[in-house]
């Protein structure tokens, strides 16, 4: 009933900014709220490898460290990390890269980087808020720890 | 321009405001919240209307608690339709506001912040684009002296002129600057207009100094009424030309300057719409809105249920008829004017737009000689 009541009383403002407009006061009954938040999806994907033997490594922990997206490289050494809510515009990434396994592949010294995306191209928007996604491949090289 | 000879047209179109507005209290949907994320401030402005201190010992609220608050009221609001604004003190000094920016994006709010511009670098709004910031607003208080004086430093106005000329380049980022009109910066306006559309800015907004907070002890902040009404002549004309999008603030009703000096016509949104957060935890309706207009505490109330269940006082406004608003005539288009300027503890009226409009139209009467009937508050 209070959902009816609302959509009539909505219904009825409408009414009432319209014959508003119709005397020519358009717009009397904005405010100047902002709506919506415009966002894209950033997607930061690659292979993780050995600086000494160039072989893939995997289970090497992969973090967005601001986002706090994590993933795990696969047996490929391949991860993907993406960050859902981005400002669709230039971005700079921190990212980490972890070897967190002991020495089931050796050990790896840890590797924090930036990924930049500069005037990044967005595909798959909705024509609003959302732009799409754009993706990068970014590629790294871990060293042994002696 | 006389002040209280409305036209028919622009009556009548009061008369269909006026049922939209009984409509819009009756909706009270809130979509604009307000959080004083700190009282800490690296300046010490002469008009500032919050309690904050230049004291690093004012502790911050935690954003833990801020988004208990705000997943509560997730309930009842759609977040990409409520907008959040950080305001303080100076938000920026607050070291987490990055994370409390992504923490509001993730949830889907809109957010932005009310800055004096002095931490505003190419580096830190860079920062806070990518944590999702979606509008922002810069004060600028006139040129450089007047501008210092009000802000009481000597810095001040180089940095916020530095924050201003970063806004303009800034794809899809909703800005303005404000400009708090007082006696010293009255007579620069056209100059700060010119330098505003100079350096690519399209909107301004502009306030009056009203008596509350520290400018409570600064009266001589207040235009006289014939540079009051003169304000409005000039912010009348500006948005005549069309350079620059110019408004005046969301407060008072203006007689037949409604619609002229603004693009709606007045209405108070405090309560209606508009919900704050203090530093303490208080939860009110403008920041500027303390004692007896606390509506309760996020630490021991439920921010959904005073929502939903308290603000009376902001959503029957049949208590302001007091005073000067008693037998005024405008009343029912105004409802007491905007909250912020009723007094704290007995909600007597401090300022009235529209007497002071007519001060100003008197004023000017009698010193250029000219008979114009000067009438009394009659719609």
């Amino acid at each position: 009933m209070k959902t009816n009541y609302q959509r009539f009383l909505k219904t009825y403002n409408v009414l009432l900014s319209g014959l508003l407009a119709i005397l020519g006061f358009a717009s009397s009954c904005e405010s100047r709220d902002e709506y919506g938040t415009p966002s894209a999806k950033f997607i930061v994907n690659g292979t993780v490898k050995s600086a000494e033997t160039n072989m893939p490594i995997p289970d090497i922990r992969v973090t967005m460290t601001m986002q706090g997206d994590t993933s795990y490289t696969d047996s490929e050494g391949s991860y993907l990390v993406t960050d859902q809510w981005g400002f669709p515009a230039d971005q700079t990434y921190n990212l980490r890269f972890q070897d967190i396994d002991g020495e089931t592949n050796k050990q790896f010294i840890d590797l924090d980087t930036t990924v930049v995306f500069k005037d990044p191209e967005f595909s798959g928007g909705d024509g609003n808020w959302y732009s799409g996604e754009t993706s990068k491949e970014f590629n790294v090289k871990l060293r042994p720890k002696k | 321009m006389s002040v209280t000879r409305i036209p028919f047209r622009k009556k009548l179109a009061l008369e269909l405001f006026r049922k939209y507005r009984v409509n819009e209290r009756k909706l009270h949907s809130l979509n604009y919240i307000l959080w004083e994320c700190t009282l800490r401030c690296n300046l010490s402005c002469i008009h500032c209307g919050s309690d904050c201190r230049k004291d690093a010992s004012v502790k911050d609220m935690p954003a833990e608690d801020f988004f208990k608050a705000i997943d509560e009221i997730t309930e009842i609001v759609n977040p990409g339709d409520t907008m959040i604004v950080l305001t303080g003190g100076e938000p920026l000094l607050r070291k987490d506001i990055e994370q409390i920016g992504l923490g509001l994006y993730k949830r889907g709010f809109p957010w932005g912040i009310v800055t004096n511009g002095m931490l505003l670098s190419r580096q830190k709004l860079d920062s806070l684009l990518r944590s999702g910031m979606r509008a922002i607003t810069v004060s600028l208080d006139g040129l450089q002296d007047s501008h210092n004086w009000l802000r009481g430093s000597v810095l001040s106005y180089t940095s916020a002129y530095n924050a201003i000329k970063l806004l303009p380049s800034i794809p899809g980022l909703n800005y303005d600057v404000v400009t708090c009109v007082n006696q010293k910066n009255f007579d620069e306006l056209n100059q700060v207009k010119e330098l505003l559309i100079s350096t690519g800015i399209r909107e301004w907004r502009i306030f009056t100094i009203f008596p509350i907070g520290r400018a409570k002890e600064n009266r001589e902040l207040q235009l006289s009424p014939d540079k009051f009404k003169g304000l409005f002549d000039f912010i009348r004309l500006t948005r005549k030309e069309g350079r620059i999008k110019l408004n005046y603030g969301c407060e008072g009703f203006l007689g037949n300057y409604e619609k002229e000096v603004r693009d709606n016509f007045f209405i108070c949104r405090a309560g209606i719409n508009i919900a704050s957060i203090l530093a303490d935890g208080s939860i009110s309706a403008c920041p500027n809105l303390r004692d007896n207009f606390i509506q309760g505490n996020i630490y021991h109330d439920s921010f959904k249920d005073i929502w939903e269940t308290g603000y009376t006082i902001f959503r029957d406004r049949s208590w302001t008829k007091t005073g000067i608003c008693a037998d005024c005539g405008f009343y029912k288009y105004c409802e007491g004017n905007g909250m912020h300027l009723r007094d704290e503890k007995t909600g007597e009226l401090l300022f009235c737009h529209l007497k002071r409009l007519e001060e100003g139209e008197k004023s000017i009467a009698t010193a250029s000689g000219s008979p114009e009937k000067i009438r009394n508050h009659e719609p």
